[in-house]
């Protein structure tokens, strides 16, 4: 009876940490996504307005819409060159050598700095008149000599999408090499004792076998894409225009600057919805059992 | 016979001065000091009484701090300030009001902020009455930013004018005159790229960050005879006298070229950094920046090169300035109050604003009482700028913050980059930010 409890026990602190920390936080906010409330008139919920936030944001908010858009737009192209970029680096990185060692070292640095030291950094080097990076792409590219990268609603995208890479890339090609590494070698080196090139290889034996592992790269940097903000706040201000406003910040917008905090709450969640199904999905990845 | 606007206002301000400087005068003879402050109640009766004070990083509040001890002895009253950064004091400002269990007793808000932060702060008034403390110790450009529903919920104490900042030596060199004029800014700007090829005519911000790119606009709009809404609220910004102010502003840019190619997406930091470096001539933005351009850890000029003068208007209109003014409230759930209300009446007290004017250590220009800024002293230790800044506070016209000020100057920012960057016309940005606008106050 006593060990048919004790584990109940012993879960309990963490229970409700969990309760009090994550649990209670989300279910306030749920609550107060149907909730009519704005701080600017009082300082509790008002009356309850049921599914009316919901749809207005899908139906009736341009500035959802556009978020929407940016974000849907940030995601798949920083997702791409995520996955890709560190393929190409764990492969290069692959082979043993104290070069290789060195570097694999290094990686994990960008992504010990801050995102919103990021973003300041990157603003600096793409200020138009004495950013490195804008002195750099004028000087190889000279029809971009004096290009205002932040000026421009594609560009500026990109030199977000730029930033989160940097940092992003680094790690993920350390989890693509600890995919690699778990590969065995004997399939790869029976395909060219067969005859086949270094491209036939990697195309036809070790992409295949490392699918699952960059399903997780996938997965795991779509989630973390989809709550883009802190670059957004330091590097473009949202601009130009509203080009980089994703849905993070303007749920930050409409809570913590326009004091909307039902319709940010529903915002929220809308969010929050998408990074379930994903989260769903990442977890199947990773738990799915070996084929038979 | 009739008394000129102009002729009133200036008789006004002289009576303010009058006013300010009464109080700077205590029964007696003796003079109101840091250390002896007119309306603070006899007897101490708030002794042992710690206050906790919610404060914006600002040197001029630094000063306050380091002067508290003069506050005690007269009080028996101790304050222990919080300092906040700027870009998270709206933050602090929100979790106080949401989630305060009186955490703070004392809290400055920036009069954006005031109207959506109302129910964070008690009414003053009749507290003001009982100290008596003048009003018009304040030009009314700051004062009413701390009024919301005609209750007065705070008291200015920290307050920015803008001013046209130019490179001196350039101007000396080539025998210019700073322009009094937006048509004689252009031309002087244009002037100055033949002259110097290196540097652009003049750093204006016209990138998204809080607003900061529209603050220099409110002087063209307010100079062409437009503003930005009507009696019923609703935009007027996109009236052709707005339009056109849009126009000349973002002419500086994309026709006549005397700005930085990289205005376009420049801060107000970034703009202040193009002077500062030496890219760029002339600078029109809030007279604190004096301190930046100066300070050697943040710029290549020295105070020589730096010249300044009330910002430019249009042709026979008069000389405007946006203002920021920074007020401090009493919280409502502060358990103190009156203890609170007698540190407000300390740090209201012009003497300890014209104390760290003067103090050699200090280097913030920032005043708000009128005493100070027409002060011979003060005037003399930073060239005439407050003079300067008064003659702008007089003539200016200001704008009503209500509670969604936030997401109408959104509106209006991205319309401004928009323009600005090319994206899309005048017209079009302008009226697509009305319509959003319209949006914004139909829904409440």
């Amino acid at each position: 009876m006593r060990d048919r409890w004790l584990k109940y026990v012993l879960l309990l602190p963490a229970a409700l940490l969990v309760l009090g920390t994550a649990i209670w936080p989300l279910a306030v906010s749920l609550a107060t996504s149907f909730r009519d409330w704005r701080l600017t008139r009082s300082l509790t919920p008002g009356e309850f307005v049921g599914l009316e936030h919901y749809i207005v944001a899908l139906t009736d908010d341009p500035d959802f819409a556009n978020a929407l858009g940016v974000t849907a737009a940030f995601v798949g192209i920083d997702v791409t060159i995520t996955v890709l970029g560190s393929l190409g680096l764990a492969l290069l990185l692959r082979r043993a050598g104290v070069l290789q060692s060195l570097t694999r070292a290094v990686l994990i640095l960008p992504f010990a700095v801050s995102p919103a030291l990021v973003g300041i950094s990157f603003r600096f080097m793409f200020n138009a008149e004495m950013g490195v990076f804008t002195w750099l792409a004028g000087s190889l590219l000279p029809w971009l000599r004096g290009f205002v990268w932040l000026a421009d609603p594609w560009a500026s995208l990109l030199v977000l999408v730029f930033s989160d890479v940097w940092r992003w890339v680094p790690y993920m090609t350390l989890v693509v090499l600890g995919g690699l590494a778990a590969l065995p070698r004997e399939p790869e080196e029976a395909a060219r004792i067969d005859g086949a090139t270094e491209w036939q290889v990697l195309r036809d034996v070790t992409l295949p076998a490392l699918l699952p592992v960059l399903a997780v790269v996938a997965v795991l940097k779509t989630v973390f894409a989809l709550k883009m903000f802190d670059q957004v706040v330091t590097l473009t201000g949202g601009g130009p225009g509203n080009a980089t406003v994703t849905l993070a910040y303007l749920v930050y917008n409409l809570a913590f600057r326009w004091f909307d905090m039902g319709y940010a709450s529903a915002v929220a969640w809308i969010l929050t919805a998408m990074l379930v199904v994903l989260a769903v999905f990442y977890m199947r990845l990773v738990l799915r059992k070996p084929d038979a | 016979m009739t008394t000129p606007p102009a002729m009133l206002e200036r008789r006004r301000l002289l009576a303010g001065a009058a006013a300010g400087a009464a109080a700077l005068g205590l029964p007696g003879g003796a003079r109101a000091s840091v250390a002896n402050t007119p309306g603070l109640r006899p007897g101490r009766p708030f002794a042992g009484t710690e206050l906790k004070v919610l404060c914006v990083v600002a040197s001029q509040f630094r000063a306050h701090e380091a002067r508290l001890p003069a506050f005690t002895e007269q009080t028996g009253i101790t304050a222990r300030y919080t300092f906040v950064p700027f870009v998270n004091m709206r933050e602090a400002l929100t979790a106080e009001m949401v989630g305060g269990g009186g955490d703070y007793d004392l809290a400055i808000v920036m009069d954006q902020w005031v109207a959506s932060l109302a129910n964070l702060l008690e009414p003053i008034d009749a507290r003001v009455r009982e100290k008596n403390i003048p009003l018009d110790r304040w030009p009314e450009a700051h004062l009413r930013q701390g009024r919301v529903n005609n209750q007065l919920l705070g008291l200015p104490s920290r307050g920015h004018v803008q001013l046209l900042f130019y490179r001196k030596d350039l101007f000396e060199r080539h025998n210019l005159t700073p322009p009094a004029t937006w048509e004689a800014l252009v031309e002087t700007g244009r002037r100055i790229q033949e002259l110097e090829p290196n540097i652009s005519g003049v750093a204006v911000p016209y990138g998204r960050n809080n607003g900061q790119n529209l603050m220099v606009w409110y002087n063209f709009l307010w100079g062409r005879g437009g503003t930005l809404f009507d009696e019923r609220g609703q935009p007027a910004f996109n009236s052709q006298a707005g339009l056109q102010s849009v126009q000349d502003y973002v002419d500086l840019l994309r026709r006549h070229r005397i700005t930085p190619a990289g205005a376009v997406s420049f801060t107000e930091q970034d703009a202040v950094n193009s002077m500062g470096q030496g890219n760029s001539a002339m600078l029109p933005v809030w007279w604190w920046v004096r301190a930046t351009l100066v300070n050697p850890q943040a710029s290549r000029l020295t105070d020589a090169q730096i010249g300044f003068a009330p910002m430019p208007s249009y042709a026979g209109r008069p000389r405007t300035t946006f203002t920021n003014t920074w007020i401090w409230g009493i919280t409502r759930r502060s358990r103190r109050k009156d203890a609170a209300m007698e540190l407000l009446t300390w740090i209201a007290n012009p003497a300890l604003e014209r104390e760290v004017l003067l103090d050699p250590r200090e280097n913030d220009v920032v005043a708000v009482m009128t005493p100070n800024l027409l002060d011979e002293a003060v005037n003399a230790r930073f060239g005439g700028m407050h003079r300067f800044a008064a003659e702008g506070l007089r003539a200016t016209q200001s704008i009503t913050f209500g509670p969604d000020w936030p997401q109408v100057s959104e509106a209006l920012e991205i319309a401004m980059n928009e323009a600005a960057a090319g994206t899309r016309s005048v017209a079009d940005a302008f009226n697509n930010a009305a319509a959003q606008v319209r949006r914004i106050r139909r829904r409440g």
